[in-house]
């Protein structure tokens, strides 16, 4: 196989990672109090910062892995349908359609069959797509905040609890530190990154629909549905939902592309061409 | 080259089956609303979107899928800027907020009956609009508050928003 295209490069990691991120923040942690929000996501990104430091002190993880590695694919090919599932919940018209999440699945497959450099490149340019997308929405939503609505109050502990399980799933993406080039390191600011984006997609939503109505599903859609910018340009969720769809194909690539390096790897040990 | 060919015929193949989960609309057929006038008559809901264009139905859901099945075109509710409940008009107003069809940023009113013509008030809204919103009163139900809804009167020959 050709070494560039088994090739990412650290930035690109981050940014596959972050992406991958926008499915459980915008599907999922929004709909939680900023504050548990903000409680599970600092947890998550000190979970996995401390992961990432622990493999980074080991050194490049290239040849093959330990034989328990193998072990890993089932568990990442069904997160990767699981996300092609949740992808099919972007676009209201397409939700729980299995042939939706089909097409995802495939699409995501397709993109890790052609390597880790490949996703890579997807995610460095998608990265500022969806970000863009999610960022004029977010922007544009502040001056609607009713600031006594995130105050203190609805949640509890076990909310972050299931913040911290949500963000630690882009943490798949340290499966794919044996892509990383030899003098390339895993970073860890995806993990805070998405922690302070999941922090403050709750308190805008929260802020905005009431905590009452954050809860329901899709309620970042029902805040995009309400998003005007300079009073002339409406109608942002069909915008919404595409960025939704490129995060769930990122988080769909990175697991399959994390599936395939998994399998490779246990297949070099098996032939005893690893270490 | 050739898989690139294959997917774009697979893909071709799957739209021409109509098995690709997404709908096409014909732009040239689309009727935009801006302005949704709902009335409760006895138990029945009317729902009026101007220039004569109203439908009835037991419930706020049922009427709009009548003004859909019976106007020639396709109703296109997302771009209501106004959405005005006629008084009496007892459990509309939470008929109205629950509708996730309207846009959760379009302005809610209330109006004594008969409710004004929709055109003349949506262009007289236009010019002032509400603070209050379809998601306020979401809100504020949900919260189990009472919400703050503007009302609009018919007066010298104009109208007058109180609230």
């Amino acid at each position: 196989m050709d070494k560039r295209r088994d090739r990412i490069s650290a930035r690109q990691l981050g940014a596959l990672a972050l992406s991958a991120a926008g499915v459980p923040v915008f599907q999922y942690c929004c709909r939680i109090h900023w504050l548990w929000t903000l409680a599970g996501g600092v947890a998550a990104a000190l979970t996995l910062s401390g992961l990432t430091l622990l493999l980074n002190r080991r050194g490049p993880a290239a040849g093959a892995g330990p034989r328990w590695l193998a072990g890993l694919t089932p568990l990442l090919v069904a997160g990767a349908a699981a996300a092609a599932w949740a992808g099919s919940f972007a676009f209201p018209e397409t939700a729980g359609n299995l042939l939706a999440a089909l097409l995802l699945f495939l699409l995501a497959a397709w993109a890790a069959r052609l390597g880790p450099a490949a996703a890579g490149r997807c995610a460095g340019i998608l990265l500022w797509v969806s970000g863009g997308l999610y960022g004029i929405v977010l922007l544009f939503s502040l001056p609607q905040i009713h600031v006594p609505w995130l105050r203190p109050g609805p949640g509890a502990p076990t909310d972050a609890l299931r913040v911290w399980a949500a963000l630690t799933l882009p943490g798949a993406g340290l499966c794919l530190r044996g892509a990383l080039g030899e003098d390339q390191r895993m970073p860890c600011w995806p993990w805070w990154a998405a922690a302070l984006l999941a922090a403050g997609a709750s308190a805008v939503t929260g802020g905005i629909l009431s905590p009452a109505l954050a809860g329901e599903p899709a309620a970042f859609r029902t805040l995009a549905r309400g998003v005007s910018v300079l009073g002339v340009m409406r109608r942002f969720e069909a915008l919404v939902n595409g960025a939704m769809l490129i995060s769930a194909f990122c988080l769909c690539a990175m697991l399959l592309t994390a599936a395939a390096g998994a399998n490779a790897k246990c297949k070099m040990q098996n032939e005893g061409t690893g270490r | 080259m050739k898989k690139l060919l294959f997917v774009l015929l697979a893909a071709g193949v799957l739209t021409a089956m109509g098995l690709l989960p997404f709908r096409a609309v014909d732009a040239s057929k689309l009727l935009p609303v801006k302005t949704v006038i709902v009335t409760k008559a006895g138990e029945e809901y009317v729902v009026d979107i101007g220039s004569g264009v109203r439908a009835v139905g037991d419930t706020l859901r049922q009427a709009l899928d009548r003004l859909r099945e019976e106007v020639s075109g396709q109703v296109f509710l997302p771009t209501a800027e106004q959405v005005i409940i006629t008084e009496p008009a007892e459990g509309a107003v939470e008929a109205v907020a629950e509708e996730t069809e309207f846009r959760p940023a379009a302005g809610i009113y209330l109006t004594p009956e008969p409710a004004p013509d929709a055109e003349a008030l949506g262009a007289y809204l236009d010019a002032h609009p509400s603070d209050v919103t379809i998601l306020d009163v979401r809100a504020a139900l949900a919260l189990g508050q009472r919400p703050a809804i503007p009302v609009i009167h018919a007066a010298d020959g104009g109208f007058r928003v109180d609230g």
